[in-house]
């Protein structure tokens, strides 16, 4: 006899590609912008970073049931990290502009290298640091999904984050003429990081049991096993390891597929999602009055045949 | 009966819902009841009775459990809201959306364990674009895209009613008080029989009990 009223699991289907787009693109270009900070890498990167949230933005507007009222995402930062987020996402968009703005235009009253751009251009890359994180937060606050409720989940979409960022670039590199061949190991490098982080956060998932290794038995299950072992394993981490690693030349390939894998690792994790039983009760539960065993519904329906005869008789 | 409940007056009032599992009969009426009074869309149900074989044939029967917003002390759903839409009473426990505000960014529904709130894309009745005159009137009462989810028949509950769900119930097997009242019949119920509170352990302090 089962424990109680223990209701099956049932997978999330509030959030799927277009979240899954939103986490992907903020990620990479948050990602993107603090490599350019930290590296001193190209405007052209900057430029990437910031159109690809501003695309990755308009993506999330459509996942929002009231788009229109989107601007009152801001007023709860002290419990929501939604709200945080997006508090981050706005102050990222205009303080890197801003940063960024005397090398494409001259007549602002802050020039390029000034104290007025470093100091807009770092709190650019902190909220870029605190949009990379944020969405691991956010997941991982909900108890009622254990997949997610766990510290391993922000730091995978961190390390997904830096991968992502690498990926365009190494796609970025193909249109520069002055040498990005260090990436190609530091891309490598963080390959291997990331396949090993969210082996690690697979592993502790399935060996917490419950909706989190349904969570991992879903991601090995088709649909989502042919996404997450030729999209994410194969696609994702295999092949542009291969690539960075003997084929040089392939940078762009190898680019597009870390993009790929990057954006569908965010697809499973978000579908694999398993509500906990809202019905679950505690363990040794008394339910022997109410869940009657065999044996005391056997004497309860003797007791009616015998009644029933009885009247009868 | 009304005349057992608390009306909400200045004093801070606990609302809870005990349900007598050994009374349900799954007859569904509170879901029903629920739909009729709310009109709320296909598929959506604020209350609902999930049901459970137990024992072996031929001695195998079924259990009932009506599941609800549990109205919790620590709502997992409210401090998640980006803009302040889910929010709690302050005269009383009882967790609202407030639709004007909710942009639909579903965190509520995900954070609740008790799968009690939705989020209708549309307004499409059960006839699809041919709303019934009832779907009409019912439908102008919340909106699409945003969050919706039980409301305690809060506007019952103020007027010294129950919520029609209780009302309704053919064997009385659900019972509704002020918990902060320790002579309410709520209190003596889940005093003197054994309860459990759903998903107790993830801290919710849910204000739902079930009596075994």
């Amino acid at each position: 006899m089962a424990p109680g009223f223990n209701a099956q699991f049932k997978s999330q289907r509030e959030w799927g590609w277009l979240l899954a787009i939103w986490l992907f693109m903020s990620g990479s270009a948050c990602g993107l912008f603090l490599l350019y900070k930290l590296l001193e890498l190209p405007l052209f990167f900057a430029l990437l970073a910031l159109g690809s949230i501003l695309a990755g933005g308009a993506v999330l507007l459509v996942e929002l049931g009231s788009p229109r009222r989107a601007w009152r995402g801001i007023s709860r930062p002290g419990t929501s990290w939604l709200s945080r987020g997006v508090l981050f996402v706005a102050f990222f968009i205009l303080t890197g502009l801003l940063s960024i703005a005397p090398e494409l235009v001259s007549w602002l009253p802050w020039q390029r290298g000034s104290l007025a751009a470093r100091a807009l251009g770092w709190i650019a890359g902190l909220c870029a640091l605190m949009i990379v994180l944020y969405p691991g937060f956010f997941l991982a606050k909900n108890r009622s999904v254990p997949f997610w409720h766990t510290p391993w989940l922000p730091a995978a979409f961190v390390t997904c984050a830096a991968l992502g960022a690498t990926a365009m670039v190494l796609l970025g590199s193909a249109f520069l003429q002055d040498g990005l061949r260090p990436f190609d190991t530091l891309a490598a490098v963080l390959i291997v990081l990331n396949a090993v982080m969210i082996g690690i956060y697979l592993l502790a998932m399935q060996r917490a049991g419950g909706p989190a290794r349904e969570s991992v038995r879903l991601i090995n299950s088709p649909p989502l096993s042919a996404i997450f072992r030729i999209g994410v394993v194969l696609v994702g981490m295999a092949v542009p390891l291969l690539l960075v690693l003997w084929v040089p030349s392939a940078a762009v390939l190898a680019g597009v597929c870390l993009l790929a894998g990057s954006l569908l690792f965010r697809y499973c994790v978000l579908k694999a999602g398993v509500y906990v039983a809202p019905a679950l009760v505690r363990e040794g539960q008394d339910f022997s009055r109410l869940n009657r065993t065999d044996s005391d519904l056997r004497r309860e329906y003797a007791g009616m045949a015998a009644q029933s005869a009885g009247n009868r008789g | 009966m009304a005349g057992n409940v608390n009306t909400v007056e200045s004093r801070t009032v606990k609302w809870a819902v005990a349900v007598d599992l050994k009374r349900c009969v799954g007859c569904q009426s509170c879901t029903m009841t629920c739909k009729a009074k709310n009109g709320t869309p296909p598929g959506v149900f604020w209350t609902r009775v999930i049901e459970k074989e137990e024992g072996t044939y031929p001695f195998a029967y079924t259990v009932f459990m009506p599941m609800r917003c549990n109205h919790c002390g620590e709502p997992p759903c409210v401090p998640v809201c980006p803009t302040g839409a889910s929010f709690q009473r302050t005269q009383d426990n009882v967790v609202l959306v407030n639709q004007d505000l909710c942009i639909g960014c579903h965190a509520c529904v995900v954070a609740c364990p008790y799968e009690a709130r939705s989020i209708p894309e549309n307004a499409l009745g059960y006839y699809g674009k041919h709303t019934t005159p009832y779907e009409q009137v019912k439908f102008k009462t919340w909106q699409a895209g945003t969050a919706q989810k039980c409301d305690l028949c809060v506007d019952r509950l103020d007027a010294g009613l129950q919520p029609a769900c209780i009302d309704t119930c053919p064997t009385r097997a659900m019972v509704i008080g002020d918990r902060n009242d320790p002579h309410s019949e709520i209190s003596k119920l889940i005093k003197d029989r054994a309860n459990f509170q759903p998903r107790a352990e993830l801290g919710t302090k849910p204000n739902v009990f079930y009596l075994t």
